[in-house]
């Protein structure tokens, strides 16, 4: 299977109305590579998915699969694999004209076509599943036939829009890991659609965060956690302590009520910057550290083995997550002294 | 989300639909306009029939009668089928099952088949009459052919009806409601009557009018097993056809008809809307 | 449910099945006149109904009315229910209304319509007229049928067809289609039901040599009291009681072979 490159450039889409749906979207997907749109609903991803099957066209901006603008090509000539949200399976065909299908419009003598339906419920592990129909299978079954459907043609690129968000959670935990097997052996690119950041965050090389039509950052999981570039990337993914700081002419930050905070990058003197501290990078005292007021915890939710301390650090809303061992040794009277490491705090690159 | 590349939308919706259009506008506008056109300029042009009419006692008497006829209708098949079509969408499935099937069965029915029965049943030597003679009316009084009977047949047969457009709605109901109104302390009367009843107000809206709007242009069963003296409307026009040859008038008639029928249909779908009567 | 209201709706369903069945042994009935309960029992009406020409040419015409009558309807209302269901457009819900028209106006007169109309055109006493106008009375009935079908319909199936490599004509003919057949032949059912079952516009325009069953049917109630009518009558129910008994019994058997299936799927691991 040649996997190919995916280009969109400046792609919009606008319905007329106020907002448009996809605006300004540019985004090179490498070869082979795990790409997860990630955001809210209404975010743009399905809609600019569907630019890419083809489903939709493009108000301006242009689309390449590899060296070829795709843009004119109709969808059933794209030959790109597509498992939609609700597996859109054919209920009136069996499992093995389903997956025969694509081989079928490609005009494939019945003898390759079932060896390599075979060799595609293989891979999703449904051997023996060739007469059943649709209507008699589980929804991780559907889906899984769904996905030998769409790859038993070798497209150069498959798209899944939100496929497992009908699954409870074991099995999509389950499917999740398939899912990535199945790229790895076969080295496709995927694009995948979802909601669910943990997904993204498990299974992607890069994701691509979508928020009102616009993507508002690409990179890996690790970059996107730690370095997000806005504030809205910040608090969308894990938990997070937004600060408020002015920047000063040490290259430290004034944040209100808690005193001086340097960042893991220098600050521009006057310049109001969100500062990324992630819950868990925080620990606790037993000395109050760099004229830091203690925090004032108000809530204590306990996970067993973590402990998230949910309260106020100055004026600002802070949250702290600790192992379960050291939180033990926390005083009554709703009050505790916090410390971290000034590289663990990230300075978002947005003026506040 | 409007897929714009799907088929058969790539046909135009003008070409898809002029067959049926130029069909309906040869074989149905055309022969509608001819009554329309024969009420006023058959035997004479002019309003001349439609005078007749209005002044004509009779007619009223007809209308009257026709009317009555069908609001007795729509509120006996209302009180049959509503404890019907609750048992359907909150009993058991099985009991919901034999309850559709019978309705299913009533449904597909055809009108001669029922005439017949009824017929049967009511007549002189039927069942009804022997049983009302082993009660002590003897001779037992005629059933058949009179008002009674017709309004009989009418509403066993607009029973399925009226008990579908009740379940279509009672169906959708959230049977946790009436739990909820139970939890907060209403009797099952009351709940019925506070929380269940208001939300099939719907279906009893669409099942009442649809049974009123069909009885009133019944033919079958009226002509049939109704009295000769009391006619419904239909008939009346069907014995201007048959018998007196006098088109202006049945077609005078007929216009009447029509449009008594579309204002109420006018009324429905200002303020419920048209579609809403088949779903 | 209390048992109040369970025995008060069968009870209901008992009124409304048991007096049509009263039609099954009156056809079997060896008396001239309605008396019920019949003296004797004999297959005569039976004979009668399939020998006698008074009743089997009507019989005969109305299943060529009816099944004319399913072609024609068919052919103009199926693209009609795509262009409404699929296309926003100008003039959409007068479209709508249009093919309602015929179910809102009266029948009786569109009967006396047609008998004028189709006298002049010389269309009364013919095959050709009565299909006609069974068709109009058909079309309300079936456009509502599919467009509801049309409605429920996942687009997302065509979707995949089209991204797997189908053009939309084949998309159309391998996936729509067949997942549609058993609303177009539901819809095809009730244009031939309705056209088979209609009394009045038949009454006026289908004349004796090419009469339906209920013209004949209704004549017969009116002029002459032949018993033969009782097996016309139970032939028509039957017609119908098989009808649904063999559908609800398709049903259950799909539903336990479906409810099998899926017992046996959730062995395995997922």
């Amino acid at each position: 299977m040649t996997a190919r490159s995916l280009s969109i450039r400046n792609v919009t889409k606008s319905y007329g109305a106020l907002q448009n749906a996809v605006d300004d979207v540019t985004l090179d997907v490498l070869p082979g590579e795990f790409v997860s749109f990630l955001g809210p609903s209404g975010s743009g991803k399905t809609t600019t998915l569907m630019m890419v099957a083809g489903f939709q066209d493009p108000t301006a901006g242009e689309i390449r699969l590899g060296d070829r603008v795709i843009g004119p090509i109709p969808p059933y000539r794209r030959n790109i694999g597509m498992v939609f949200q609700n597996y859109a399976l054919f209920p009136h065909l069996s499992v093995a004209d389903n997956i025969g299908f694509p081989l079928r419009m490609r005009g494939m003598g019945t003898a390759e076509k079932t060896e390599r339906v075979g060799r595609a419920l293989d891979m999703v592990n449904l051997k023996g599943f060739e007469s059943r129909f649709p209507a008699e299978l589980s929804g991780g079954q559907q889906q899984r036939v769904a996905l030998a459907r769409a790859l038993v043609f070798e497209p150069d690129l498959i798209l899944l829009d939100e496929p497992l968000g009908a699954l409870d959670k074991n099995l999509r935990e389950h499917m999740q890991v398939e899912l990535k097997r199945i790229h790895r052996e076969l080295g496709v690119t995927m694009i995948y659609v979802t909601h669910d950041q943990t997904e993204a965050m498990t299974m992607s090389d890069r994701i691509a965060v979508f928020n009102k039509g616009r993507i508002e950052q690409v990179g890996t999981p690790t970059d996107i956690y730690f370095k997000p570039q806005t504030s809205f990337v910040a608090s969308f993914i894990g938990d997070s302590n937004l600060l408020s700081g002015v920047g000063r002419q040490d290259g430290g930050f004034d944040v209100d009520g808690i005193g001086k905070v340097k960042g893991a990058e220098a600050a521009t003197a006057g310049r109001r910057q969100p500062l990324l501290l992630r819950p868990e990078m925080v620990r606790l005292a037993a000395k109050p550290s760099d004229g830091r007021p203690p925090m004032k915890i108000e809530a204590r939710v306990n996970y067993g083995d973590n402990v998230l301390l949910i309260g106020k650090l100055g004026t600002a809303p802070f949250r702290v997550r600790v192992p379960g061992p050291e939180a033990k040794g926390l005083s009554d009277d709703g009050e505790c002294h916090v410390t971290w490491q000034a590289e663990d705090v990230h300075v978002v690159p947005e003026t506040a | 989300m409007a897929a714009t590349r799907s088929v058969p939308s790539t046909t135009s919706p003008a070409l898809l639909s002029a067959p049926v259009v130029i069909f309906l506008a040869a074989v149905f506008l055309i022969p509608l306009g001819y009554v329309i056109w024969m009420s006023v300029s058959e035997p004479n042009p002019g309003l001349g029939n439609f005078i007749d009419i209005f002044r004509s006692p009779v007619f009223f008497q007809v209308v009257w009668q026709t009317f009555k006829t069908a609001f007795i209708v729509t509120v006996c098949t209302l009180l049959i089928s509503y404890p019907l079509a609750y048992a359907a969408a909150n009993g058991s499935k099985g009991m919901a099952a034999f309850l559709l099937t019978v309705v299913a069965l009533s449904f597909w029915t055809s009108f001669l088949v029922r005439t017949y029965a009824w017929m049967v049943i009511l007549g002189t030597q039927g069942p009804v009459s022997d049983l009302l003679a082993a009660l002590g009316w003897n001779p037992p009084p005629r059933i058949l052919f009179t008002t009674f009977s017709a309004t009989l047949a009418m509403t066993h047969a607009l029973v399925p009806f009226m008990t579908l457009a009740l379940y279509a709605v009672m169906n959708r109901i959230d049977r946790r409601l009436v739990q909820a109104a139970a939890n907060l302390g209403a009797t099952p009367v009351r709940a019925f009557l506070t929380v269940y009843l208001p939300l099939s107000a719907p279906g009893i809206v669409n099942g009442c009018t649809l049974v009123f709007i069909m009885c009133l242009g019944f033919y079958v069963m009226p002509v049939l097993l109704g009295s000769p003296r009391d006619q419904m409307i239909a008939g009346v026009i069907g014995d201007q056809i048959e018998q007196m040859m006098d088109f202006g008038l049945a077609s005078a008639m007929s216009i009447v008809l029509l449009t008594i029928t579309l204002t109420l249909y006018a009324i429905y779908n200002h303020f419920v809307g048209l579609d809403r009567l088949w779903r | 449910m209390s048992w109040q209201i369970r025995t008060l709706a069968v009870a209901i369903a008992i009124f409304l099945a048991a007096p049509l069945f009263i039609v099954i042994p009156m056809s079997f009935s060896t008396a001239q006149s309605l008396s019920f309960p019949p003296p004797g029992y004999s297959l005569r009406n039976y004979a009668n109904f399939f020998s006698d020409p008074t009743w089997t040419q009507p019989l005969i015409n109305s299943v060529i009315i009816g099944i004319g009558t399913s072609v024609l309807t068919m052919l103009l209302v199926v693209p009609a229910s795509f262009a409404v269901i699929r296309n926003e457009f100008r003039g959409r819900s007068a479209l709508r209304l249009l093919l309602m028209l015929p179910m809102i106006v009266p029948t009786i007169v569109m009967a006396l319509g047609y008998y004028i109309y189709f006298g002049d055109l010389g269309l009364v006493q013919s095959y050709p007229g009565v299909i006609l106008a069974h068709t109009c009375i058909a079309i309300p009935i079936s456009f509502l049928i599919l467009t509801a079908a049309l409605k429920g319909f996942d687009r997302s199936v065509e979707q995949a067809a089209m991204g797997l490599g189908a053009t939309p004509l084949t998309t159309f003919r391998l996936v729509t289609f067949p997942m549609l057949r058993p609303a177009f032949l539901v819809a095809a059912l009730f244009a031939f039901i309705s056209s088979f079952d209609e009394a009045v516009i038949s009454l006026f325009i289908s004349g004796r040599d090419k009469a339906t069953l209920p013209r004949q049917m209704f004549n017969s109630f009116r002029q002459e009291a032949d018993p033969t009518i009782s097996a016309a009558a139970s032939f028509l129910f039957l017609l119908v009681l098989t009808g649904i008994v063999i559908s609800r019994v398709y049903a259950w058997l799909r539903a336990r072979q479906r409810g099998a299936a899926v017992a046996g799927a959730f062995g395995d691991k997922t």
